[in-house]
């Protein structure tokens, strides 16, 4: 990754986390490596349960402590790791140097504060200002992110304004220190398709006016496509392709990468004829199994992706940084059948793909 | 061969006292239930027989927890008074069980002006403080074990029913129910069919609390000498005696004061168990 | 919230009602009636004074028509005269009532102030010794006949050690000194209970609490865990608390009465006690009445305080 001139904010490497239920350990998210330079955006994308959100809640030690154990990887912020820092460490960082807005506002904010409140006291707990100032902060911070009459609304409470407000609102508490980074988890899901733009385009508008780096997580590659720079592509806790975001959309390198593409409507380029929906459901993750982890829902697996489990790396004939996890694209013995698969027209083996509806149906 | 008779239930119940909170609960009433069936063979004299030379005796090896002030043995009375504290808390219970749960099943059912005139009524019952309604009935029935039964039994009907109500509302929301009421289901078979199994589990729960709810509550009547009359041995009315004779004889209210509490604590710790066994959010 | 309190009102007024028909039907359905009690056992064979007596008893009325009169009489504040002791029902009440609430608001002050950290404790230690401490000392709470704890600490404290006096009661304005001596034991023995449920209670909402969203995003800007579990998690989880609380103000007269006698105690449970023993029925049907009234105006308060606490209802 040469071609990087910038100096890298947040370096996450071999992460893996696991959560101890009822039904037994939890492989929430396996040796997971990402780093985000200063003012950029990345995007997590995978599906729900795919382990984004655990990953980006380790990175400031949300994790509830009594069930979550990170099993093994590094953190590095300002050269410090942040799994080994001391919860005063910790406090500093939180909400000052990374920030994180949540999916939900309504869960996310507490129902008896009022919002001035909950914006004030992320500002009292890294500054010590006077009162005034406190409170001019959060009427400017209201007034940046887009909402009307902020005076009058320090005294509101979460369940007085609407959704797209609340989530207005979650923002302004994440930008009230002026982090470095914002993780911003899912924060658009929860709305109406009308407002998640305007959320979206209020955090471009937002990281780029304050040179904030942000790591979007989302299910949806439509979201993250004119937001981020970089992708990382997660399924059942595992990277399985990461590249600049518009090399992943023009050389998409792996069969789910492909699936996720095929269910995205897209207005420009070359339309499909129809959505592809990925078959089946994403795996147990109580269940350790020995190969690919997609292999099951795979239309274009053979018999090597059920026996071992490929490596992250560099897909052949793509540009630099482009990584991807399929034996089907890695020019290794019994390996590389997909080097020349055209991910448009060609979907797979028919056959298989029934194969994995039938199965699907049984077990969910 | 023993297995497969004992079957899947036994292993339930293998599982359900394997932790130690449920293992002491269980062990406790054991105890308690073969002390009230078998009465008459563990106690080791006649809980009644009066015996003036030994009025009034600390916890000796003839009487292992000493004897009251008609020298009658202190233990054998408590083994004794163990059957009335059974009897009434599940008899009344029992019967505010049943009752709460019919009038709750009707009123969730109902809904409208039944369902809320009815639920008036409890939250009018419900008022009361049930040792202060219990002393009501008792003035209107005269004292009695029947009579606690019965003020026990009307003090908890709210409970039962609130809480049975409760549960109807959210289960006949659900898909299921709605679904077998599309299909035609009459409203009898609804009740008895699709919502009921849902109430029992959370009634059998409420109802192992209020057993040990019941037992303190007798043993305040019995205390107050409103409730189980002598010559009958209750731990209540023990504990009375117990009372007039705190400084000569304080074994008599210790000893009896103690049964109460693990039977009651026996109960409680079984109720915890019963819900966390039986839910399903874990 | 004007709506929700309207709405409370209006149905604690028919509470209300149906609560003084229970009272005066209990004693009703006794067999024989009012002036056969007064006039006792040799009494009761003079037919003359009999009838006289019930006509001037009003009993020879129809009884929803003693029942209403009854009624408007006791809105009155006039429940007549004691079949026991000939005096006023009501000032009888009134001064009864004054040892039964002071012990019952020093009871509930000492169980809130003992379950609140003791419950918050054992959420935050979930799963550790101290829980399991917690749990199990609310578990024995639960359990604990409340007078009969009343008697043990009466033998140590009073009989054996002689530390605090056994038994009496002086008003706190009086003599607060005296009054905190003689409330003591009576107020732990009425609080056991109480505590035991209120462990139980807190620990739980606040464990519920601890698990929702907006305590991440608390500790995600940086907040001491000391803010983020009594600014964040505590003002949420007291809701249930408050409701509970209000629940069991019924709970804690019920358990005043053996309290009261154990310790000599002049209140309302005492009263409502020796009124049975001597038959007094207008008396039980009034004590019944008004302890009925103010555990029905104690819940409807907490749900004020609730509505008050709450914004979600507050701005309703």
């Amino acid at each position: 990754m040469s071609e990087n001139s910038k100096p890298l904010l947040l370096d996450v490497s071999g992460l893996s986390i696991s959560f101890a239920t009822k039904q037994g350990v939890v492989w929430a998210v396996q040796n997971l490596s990402l780093c985000v330079q200063q003012g950029e955006t990345i995007a997590l994308v995978g599906e729900s349960g795919s382990g984004k959100s655990v990953a980006v809640r380790s990175i400031l030690r949300l994790l509830p402590k009594a069930t979550a154990r990170i099993d093994s990887g590094r953190v590095l912020f300002e050269g410090r790791d942040l799994l080994q820092a001391d919860e005063a460490t910790m406090r500093e960082v939180r909400g000052n140097k990374i920030a994180l807005a949540f999916q939900d506002p309504m869960a996310a904010l507490n129902p008896v504060l009022t919002v001035g409140e909950q914006i004030a006291e992320a500002i009292r707990a890294h500054e010590e200002l006077p009162k005034h100032e406190v409170r001019e902060r959060v009427v400017e911070l209201l007034t940046l992110v887009g909402i009307p009459g902020a005076e009058d609304r320090l005294t509101w409470y979460p369940h007085q304004f609407s959704g797209g407000m609340r989530q207005r609102v979650m923002i302004a508490i994440a930008i009230s220190c002026n982090p470095d980074v914002i993780l911003a988890d899912e924060v658009t899901t929860a709305l109406d398709v009308t407002i998640q733009a305007q959320i979206l385009e209020l955090l471009k508008d937002l990281a780029s006016k304050l040179s904030t780096a942000m790591v979007l997580i989302s299910h949806d590659l439509g979201v993250v496509a004119g937001m981020a720079q970089r992708v990382y592509v997660l399924y059942a806790g595992r990277v399985v392709e990461t590249a600049t975001t518009d090399d992943l959309f023009d050389h998409p390198s792996m069969p789910y990468t492909w699936g996720l593409l095929r269910s995205v409507p897209r207005l420009e380029g070359e339309a499909l004829d129809k959505l592809v929906p990925i078959e089946g459901v994403p795996p147990d993750a109580t269940k350790s199994a020995k190969g690919c982890r997609f292999q099951p829902r795979c239309a274009y697996r053979r018999d090597i992706c059920a026996e071992r489990e490929p490596d992250l790396l560099l897909a052949p004939d793509t540009n630099e940084g482009h990584l991807t996890r399929c034996w089907g694209r890695q020019e290794v013995t019994e390996g590389g059948w997909l080097l020349a698969t055209d991910w448009q027209s060609d979907l797979g083996d028919p056959g298989l793909v029934k194969q994995i509806r039938s199965s699907a149906a049984v077990g969910g | 061969m023993d297995r497969l008779m004992l079957g899947p239930r036994f292993s339930a119940f293998r599982e359900f006292v394997s932790t130690p909170r449920s293992a002491v609960a269980v062990g406790i009433i054991v105890v308690i239930v073969c002390a009230a069936l078998f009465a008459d063979v563990i106690a080791p004299m006649d809980p009644n027989a009066q015996d003036y030379t030994v009025v009034l005796q600390p916890p000796s090896l003839d009487h292992l927890l000493g004897t009251d002030h008609l020298g009658r043995d202190l233990l054998s009375r408590l083994i004794h008074g163990s059957q009335v504290a059974l009897l009434v808390g599940v008899a009344s219970v029992g019967l505010a069980a049943v009752l709460g749960s019919f009038l709750g099943l009707l009123s969730g059912y109902a809904s409208g002006l039944v369902d809320e005139a009815m639920m008036r009524v409890m939250d009018a019952l419900f008022a009361f403080p049930s040792v202060l309604l219990a002393l009501g009935i008792t003035a209107a029935l005269g004292p009695g074990t029947f009579t606690i039964v019965i003020a026990i039994a009307v003090a908890d009907m709210p409970v039962f029913a609130r809480l049975t109500r409760g549960q109807v509302l959210t289960v006949r929301e659900r898909d299921f129910v709605t679904a077998a009421r599309a299909l035609g289901a009459k409203p009898k078979r609804l009740i008895f069919r699709h919502i009921w199994p849902h109430v029992t589990t959370p009634v059998m729960v409420m109802a192992s609390l209020h057993v040990g709810f019941a037992i303190l509550t007798e043993a305040a009547l019995s205390f107050l000498g409103l409730g189980v009359q002598p010559p009958t041995s209750s731990w209540g009315g023990v504990l009375r005696t117990g009372f007039a004779f705190l400084e000569t004889a304080p074994w008599l209210s210790a000893f009896s004061g103690a049964a109460i509490l693990i039977a009651v604590f026996g109960l409680n710790l079984l109720a915890d168990a019963l819900r966390d066994y039986t839910d399903p959010r874990g | 919230m004007a709506k929700f309190l309207a709405r409370r009102a209006f149905t604690t007024c028919i509470v209300v009602i149906l609560v003084s028909i229970i009272s005066f039907s209990i004693v009703n359905v006794l067999p024989g009636d009012l002036a056969a009690a007064i006039l006792g056992e040799e009494g009761g064979a003079d037919s003359q004074r009999y009838e006289e007596l019930r006509a001037s008893l009003g009993l020879d009325q129809p009884l929803y028509i003693q029942y209403l009169n009854w009624l408007t009489d006791a809105l009155r504040g006039d429940f007549g005269i004691s079949m026991r002791t000939q005096e006023d029902i009501g000032p009888a009440i009134v001064s009864r009532a004054v040892p039964t609430i002071q012990l019952a608001i020093f009871a509930m002050a000492l169980s809130i102030l003992v379950s609140v950290p003791v419950g918050v404790i054992s959420a935050v230690r979930q799963r550790t010794m101290v829980d399991t401490g917690g749990t199990l000392f609310a578990i024995l709470g639960v359990a604990t006949p409340g007078f009969w704890l009343g008697i043990m600490l009466m033998l140590v404290f009073a009989v054996w050690l002689r530390w605090l006096p056994p038994s009496g009661f002086v008003p706190f304005w009086e003599n607060p000194v005296e009054a905190l001596r003689l409330m003591i034991m009576p107020g732990i023995a009425l609080a056991s209970g109480l505590t035991g449920v209120l462990i139980r209670q807190v620990r739980a909402s606040v464990i519920e609490v601890l698990g929702e969203e907006y305590i991440v995003a608390a500790r995600s800007k940086g907040l001491t865990e000391r803010v983020v579990l009594y600014k964040h998690a505590f003002r949420n989880a007291i809701f249930p608390v408050v409701t509970l609380i209000g629940l069991q103000v019924g709970q804690t007269f019920g358990g005043a009465a053996t309290v009261e006698v154990v310790f000599s105690i002049p209140g309302l449970g005492r009263l409502a006690v020796d009124s049975i023993f001597f038959r007094d029925f207008t008396m039980i049907q009034a004590v019944m009445m008004f302890l009925a009234l103010t555990v029905l105006l104690t819940s409807l308060l907490a749900d004020i305080v609730y509505a008050r606490l709450d914004p979600r209802v507050r701005y309703a």
